[in-house]
């Protein structure tokens, strides 16, 4: 008895979820959210899919960009 | 419970048993996205919404539903659920009836389904057994704590970018050092009550 | 990549406290103790591989779209099961744990590894990529909580390691602030030693 509850409340909630997912997938975005420029930057995470592309690359860049900066200004010193 | 022990709950919310400062639910969020105070703002607009939303919902759910039934223990898949509908729900609503709203706030609001603020304080909730009265006043302070101290914390990182910080502390270590200097003095809070 | 490189990411080059800074949230609240540590690694890796394993096995099967509710699904309900279990054969450990074993449900690392991982390899590689997140949470809340206790209440597992009260801790250490503050330093101390070998590696080019 008690599966069949379970079931029944999985598969509503289900359809609750598939519900709401549906109508928001259907709603157009209103103009001016140009999501891109708004990339998350919220965790180191290679592999989100709303990260910017290539974070990591990004960050080794950095590294080696301030160390050869670095290395540049002892030259010149 | 009468209104001044309403008044006590909704203080301990916000500030005492701060949710990110004391109880340290929804970090990674808060260290994530608090880089400029303007999507700090739409963070916490967003979590108030969710939880207050999502709370009432899944009080009601478990105590209209799983209680009589004898499910209690379905209540952690049961929320998430429920979490991750009204979620969709709101950001349906939301761009629908306020799309200056959404441009604030649209891009975290799938962020949030994975909070781990919203399911704590859905089953918190539940753990205390609070009525609905006390439920709301609660759910509605958590989030205006969360709120408030992640705008406050970005407006710090964004005076800190400008100072001399040793290049292995910049951005995270040196935000988790300045979230334990804010949680030595919200502990100064707990002498109020 | 072969097993072994698989394995070892999860604990050195993606470890999920250190490097990805995913799942913050019990890392900071239960590394008051090494035995709650241990006990929310284990619990965690069971989590993570349990959820892997079947994830990868069902992947075929799960539309595109409506992915990320059938993965939290399945996590939910492995989650619950730990729960119950704790619950019943390691009660201790369940009430000091609290409200953050359902909140394993929510965990980015888990989550993360499902969609990242499970739902493009194959089983075995899913374990082996589950084990490897798995022991380095684990190692890393073991480190965190090591210097926690030992500074902040002068025992380890339990014991008194500063007999005779030679050393009075600083329960600073133990309190919410302490969390952060010994977390930040730890990550600063670890990039330094990132950037270090990124400049010997540098050098050597």
């Amino acid at each position: 008895m008690q599966a069949l509850y379970i079931a029944l409340l999985i598969t509503g909630l289900g359809a609750f979820f598939a519900i709401g997912w549906y109508l928001n997938k259907k709603t157009p975005l209103p103009e001016g959210c140009e999501l891109p420029s708004l990339a998350c930057e919220h965790c180191m995470s290679s592999t989100c899919s709303f990260a910017e592309p290539n974070r990591k690359e990004a960050l080794l860049q950095e590294i080696k960009q301030d160390l050869t900066n670095s290395k540049e200004g002892e030259v010149n010193e | 419970m009468n209104f001044g022990q309403l008044v006590a709950l909704a203080f301990s919310a916000i500030l005492i048993q701060n949710v990110m400062l004391t109880q340290f639910l929804g970090t990674c969020p808060f260290l994530g996205v608090s880089k400029k105070s303007q999507s700090a703002i739409g963070m916490g607009l967003a979590v108030i919404f969710v939880i207050t939303l999502s709370s009432i919902l899944t009080w009601s759910v478990y105590w209209l539903v799983l209680d009589p039934l004898g499910l209690e223990y379905m209540r952690t898949i049961v929320f998430i659920l429920i979490i991750s509908g009204v979620v969709q729900f709101v950001e349906m609503f939301i761009k629908k009836t306020a799309p200056a709203i959404y441009k604030m706030l649209g891009i975290y609001l799938p962020l949030i389904t994975t909070n781990c603020a919203v399911l704590g304080v859905a089953l918190i909730n539940i753990n205390k057994e609070f009525n609905f009265i006390e439920m709301v006043v609660y759910s509605v302070g958590i989030s205006v704590g969360y709120a408030l101290v992640i705008y406050v914390f970005s407006t710090i990182r964004e005076r800190i970018e400008k100072a001399p910080i040793p290049e292995s502390f910049k951005g995270t270590p040196i935000a988790l050092i300045i979230a334990g200097l804010m949680s030595i003095a919200f502990i100064g809070f707990a002498g109020i009550l | 990549m072969n097993n072994k490189e698989n394995f070892l990411k999860g604990i050195f080059s993606e470890n999920p406290v250190f490097m990805l800074v995913l799942g913050m949230c019990p890392v900071l609240a239960i590394t008051t103790t090494v035995t709650n540590a241990l006990g929310m690694g284990l619990a965690f890796t069971f989590v993570l591989i349990m959820s892997n394993v079947i994830i990868s096995l069902i992947r075929k099967f799960i539309p595109n779209d409506i992915r990320i509710p059938a993965y939290i699904v399945v996590i939910a309900t492995v989650v619950t099961i730990v729960d119950m279990f704790m619950h019943a054969y390691a009660f201790s450990l369940y009430e000091s744990l609290g409200i953050f074993i359902p909140l394993i449900v929510v965990n980015c690392v888990v989550l993360g590894r499902a969609e990242a991982f499970a739902s493009k390899n194959g089983v075995f590689a899913s374990f082996i990529d589950a084990l490897g997140m798995g022991a380095g949470f684990t190692l890393s809340i073991t480190l965190i909580s090591t210097v926690r206790e030992v500074l902040g209440s002068g025992t380890f597992l339990g014991i008194d390691i500063f007999p005779f009260d030679l050393v009075q801790p600083a329960s600073i250490f133990v309190i919410a602030p302490g969390a952060f503050i010994t977390l930040g330093i730890l990550l600063g101390i670890i990039n330094t030693i990132r950037f270090k070998r990124a400049k010997k590696a540098q050098a050597k080019e």
